[in-house]
């Protein structure tokens, strides 16, 4: 009997931990109607950078940060910090090769729902916060349920 | 050729400003306007052989940003200087823009740009804030402090980018040219401006660029004489800009062939290498500048500089930096120069 209660104590701390390893890891996530699906870790870069604006099928993409995880976000996927990727943004709408900053909201939920509504929405939140209301994005054919997922 | 550049065109590319100013504005009526509004500004701390006092604090540009969507196509961008000049505080209105940018593959724009030319010239406008160094590379000085290449023209613009799996950029502006001024042009050629660019990786853009001009008798050389006779400016040129998370790399170079009428081609070289390394939110760096001009061009009659320097940037947040730079530079009729500058450059 107490064997049972250790082992099933074991197990559920084991899955708490798994659970909260998952939930760490940052999904980026589209509209479900959106034609990406796979893309490589560098065509990620470019548009978060403001490089590539459109989507393959001529969507205007709008991309949307979650405010408490951008710093973790940006360090990972570009190797910035999220004030540089800010400064980034400001040269290029000055530029004229952008006309908008990110949108940036504080809570997963809000994000979710905004990609929900806009068909050219690129976003992250935690693996945790995904729902099928939208489409998580494989990089470089990866989930982030996969090891070797590049963005931590 | 001549026939290209000559009054037709003038009246073509007015025909087309008008087009898309009523366009902006029949759009805007049908739709509120989104529009932005920032400012950029900086004050410098100089110490060192660069003026009469040993040292000296100066108030930078204080500049204005506007920036509208007239429509989900059409923008309006404007650009708006406040400095001193000598005895005064004087207003200079640096780029004004209406764009069509119905894809971003394709985008007319017609008004005051900066000059395709290079990558510092188009990444980088007045606010001191955006730039990597304290101020710009010598090659892309102002006109109006001793700039060797025509940084803004105005005319009209047609520009696109990510294009292909090379991801290509392009930029052909025609426009006023050497010595005219934003509302007329000195004489019926109109410069040219012509840009390809590829952006290989998110960090990598590597692009070539030239210019073509011819000026009229009389037009001042960067020593303010007449020049005495009509001349040509042709130039080509290349860039490389890394602009990654650990290392960043700026370095351009542009070939300047300078023809007086009824005198020789006279050949210069304007080049400068920027690197920096990245550690968080600190940026150690280093730039070396050279201009190295014919001592027989009579448009630059000005003597060979030399200049390098070594600084740190400190980014305390998006829109704020304080940079210190050790620089000395060396020209071939003056002295060496050594100063330290600090500056604390915002924007808002």
């Amino acid at each position: 009997m107490f064997r049972r209660q250790v082992a099933a104590l074991g197990a559920a701390f084991i899955l708490a931990l798994g659970a909260r390893g998952a939930s760490a890891q940052t999904a980026v996530i589209v509209h479900r109607t959106s034609p990406i699906a796979n893309v490589q870790l560098d065509e990620l870069r470019r548009f978060f950078l403001g490089k590539t604006t459109i989507t393959g099928n001529g969507q205007q993409i709008t991309l949307v940060e979650l405010s408490p995880i951008r710093e973790k976000f940006y360090k990972s996927l570009l190797g910035l910090t999220a004030d540089e990727v800010r400064r980034r943004w400001v040269a290029m709408v000055f530029k004229g090769d952008a006309t908008a900053l990110p949108y940036e909201l504080s809570d997963a939920a809000s994000v979710r729902r905004y990609v929900a509504e806009h068909p050219g929405a690129v976003a992250f939140i935690p693996v945790g916060d995904v729902d099928d209301t939208v489409k998580v994005v494989r990089i470089d054919g990866k989930l982030p349920s996969d090891a070797a997922y590049p963005i931590k | 050729m001549s026939s290209i550049f000559s009054r037709p065109l003038a009246r073509r590319t007015a025909a087309v400003t008008g087009a898309l100013v009523l366009a902006a504005s029949v759009a805007g009526a049908q739709q509120m306007q989104q529009t932005t509004l920032r400012g950029f500004t900086d004050v410098t701390y100089r110490a060192g052989s660069h003026g009469t006092a040993p040292s000296d604090f100066g108030l930078g540009q204080f500049v204005l940003h506007i920036m509208s969507k007239l429509s989900n196509d059409v923008h309006f961008m404007g650009e708006t200087v406040f400095e001193y000049d000598q005895t005064d505080f004087a207003v200079d209105v640096e780029r004004v823009i209406v764009s069509y940018t119905p894809r971003s593959y394709l985008n007319v724009s017609a008004g005051k740009h900066h000059t395709p030319l290079g990558y510092w010239n188009n990444a980088y406008h007045h606010g001191a804030l955006l730039q990597p160094t304290i101020e710009r590379p010598l090659m892309d000085r102002f006109e109006d402090d001793g700039g060797i290449l025509p940084i803004h023209t105005t005319g009209l613009l047609l520009s696109g980018n990510d294009v292909g799996p090379a991801h290509l950029g392009y930029s052909f502006l025609v426009g006023n040219g050497i010595g005219s001024t934003p509302i007329s042009d000195n004489n019926p050629r109109k410069s040219v401006t012509a840009e390809l660019r590829s952006q290989v990786t998110s960090y990598l853009e590597v692009g070539v660029s030239g210019y073509d001009d011819l000026a009229p008798r009389g037009t001042l050389n960067l020593a303010g004489d007449s020049m005495p006779a009509p001349f040509s400016m042709r130039t080509i040129g290349g860039h490389v800009a890394l602009l990654g998370g650990h290392y960043e790399l700026i370095s351009e170079y542009q070939r300047i062939m300078n023809h007086l009428e009824g005198d020789g081609t006279h050949p210069n070289n304007a080049m400068f290498v920027y690197a920096g390394r990245r550690f968080g939110s600190i940026v150690p760096y280093a730039r070396w500048d050279k201009l190295d001009f014919d001592p027989a061009d009579p448009y630059f009659a000005v003597a060979d500089v030399q200049a390098a320097l070594i600084g740190a940037r400190y980014d305390f947040s998006a829109m704020g930096t304080i940079k210190l730079e050790g620089r000395q530079s060396k020209t071939a009729l003056d002295r060496n120069r050594q100063e330290l500058v600090a500056q604390v450059a915002i924007g808002f």
